[in-house]
């Protein structure tokens, strides 16, 4: 039986591996503009949930260093913030790009021995 | 929508000023077209409990407002292991300066004061102390954090030649070192030991008590061989403090067991002197019971034989110990 102290460590884990690959989502989803709730729920629809509280600070966070860029846009007669990649956030965006499958391939590979053994 | 004003609302309360207005603009935007969505989907306005339902799903006022602001720390993952590394080992010698200090200010106030009274005193004053050596050290790495923590640990402090690492200490004594707290704590319990000795002679109650006037009632004094015993005990305290200070440097471990051996053999030569004496307590005056006194001295010599008898004996399993650590164990078999 699973223990509290044992869930607690997944929990802690799994956010952990979550918060940099959601980062990488959100960057590689924002090659295309988006505000909020269009893009939490773009994210959504392809598999990767993330909590409103968590994206829409993420979003101020990202631009904050640079890696996106906002503009205040009417849509149904609605103000809206628009957010896509700056010219940095593309740049930085590839080196993650590169980081992360770089990433893959070695757990493939380990995973595969572990299966192999 | 009043609802959702009074959210709005609640999560501005925690904002700072110059951000709140667009935060929340966009705040309102996002929860809108969600309310919107959801509000198509069922093919009606949203009632006032679905509306709370989306606020209380999106989060507790303040724990959103928290996210939006830049995470901030005192000290930072970067020099934090630096704070806690100066904290643990500047800890001893802060302890040992306010010992020290302390044990100073007890000696030189000892005949006007109350001795228990101050060593309380001092006790309890460790805390404040302490208190303040942890806010002070805390202050100076948040100023660092300031100033290191924006830019990083600059390169020069983070070159280092692992030729220059110290040797692997030599367990060849098998005696694991003690920590140095508690070679600090060991120290300062010396400390007042040695205080609490040298005010005997002024102060001949802390000794025995009460028994001090029932000495004197019986009308008989100490002999002089005590005189003798309390320079030796004098002496033997004064070779422990310094071992004990030795004991502070690095490099010595090794030396510390053959001379805890020597300082252990100075308190036997202590005791044999008194053992060999007949008389330690001697008439003061007139009208002494000599056969009570005669027994009180055979008393307290049984007492020192005994104590001598259990010193030998701890001396030489101590020793041979001590041998068995240094000499291979096939060079000892007879």
């Amino acid at each position: 039986m699973e223990t509290t102290s044992e869930s607690g460590i997944f929990d802690s884990l799994r956010l952990e591996l979550r918060r940099g690959c959601l980062i990488v989502a959100v960057l590689a989803q924002l090659r295309q503009e988006h505000y909020g709730y269009t893009l939490r729920k773009t994210l959504a629809d392809d598999g990767l949930a993330i909590e409103e509280s968590t994206l829409y600070p993420l979003l101020r966070r990202l631009e904050t260093q640079g890696l996106l860029v906002s503009e205040w846009r009417e849509e149904d007669k609605r103000n809206k913030r628009f957010y896509r990649l700056s010219g940095l956030g593309e740049t930085t965006l590839a080196q993650l790009l590169v980081e992360w499958r770089g990433i893959n391939e070695s757990l493939h590979k380990i995973l595969k021995t572990e299966t192999e053994r | 929508m009043d609802l959702l004003e009074r959210y709005l609302q609640a999560v501005g309360q925690f904002l700072p000023a110059e951000t709140r207005a667009d935060t929340l603009a966009e705040l309102r935007a996002n929860l809108l077209e969600q309310m919107d969505a959801q509000a198509e989907e069922l093919g009606r306005p949203l009632t006032e409990a679905e509306i709370a339902d989306v606020l209380r799903a999106h989060g507790k006022p303040e724990v959103v407002a928290l996210r939006y602001l830049p995470q901030r720390s005192l000290i930072g993952p970067t020099i934090f292991p630096f704070y806690l590394f100066t904290l643990r080992k500047a800890l001893p010698l802060v302890v040992l300066i306010y010992a020290i200090a302390e044990g100073a200010s007890m000696i030189s106030t000892a005949s006007r004061g109350d001795l228990a009274a101050e060593l309380a005193s001092a006790v309890f004053g460790v805390v404040p102390s302490l208190l303040i050596y942890v806010a002070v050290v805390t202050i100076l790495f948040v100023i660092g954090e300031r100033t290191i923590g924006k830019s990083g640990i600059p390169k020069k402090w983070m070159q280092w030649d692992p030729a220059k690492l110290p040797a692997v200490r030599a367990e060849a004594t098998g005696v694991k070192q003690k920590s140095i707290a508690k070679r600090i704590i060991d120290l300062c319990v010396h400390c007042l030991w040695m205080a609490y000795v040298l005010m005997i002679p002024a102060h001949p109650f802390w000794l025995i008590g009460p028994g001090v006037y029932f000495v004197s009632s019986l009308g008989v004094s100490f002999a002089p061989i005590w005189h003798v015993f309390y320079r030796l005990l004098i002496v033997l305290l004064t070779v422990q403090l310094g071992m004990k200070l030795m004991a502070l440097t690095p490099g010595v471990h090794k030396w510390m067991k053959p001379l805890e051996l020597l300082s252990n053999l100075l308190g036997v030569v202590a005791l044999s002197i008194m053992a060999w004496t007949a008389d330690y307590f001697v008439p003061s005056g007139a009208g002494v019971d000599a056969q009570k006194l005669a027994s009180v001295n055979y008393g307290v010599g049984l007492a020192i034989k005994i104590a001598l008898f259990f010193a030998v004996l701890g001396l030489l399993i101590e020793s041979w110990k001590y041998v068995k650590r240094q000499v291979p164990a096939g060079r000892l078999a007879f």
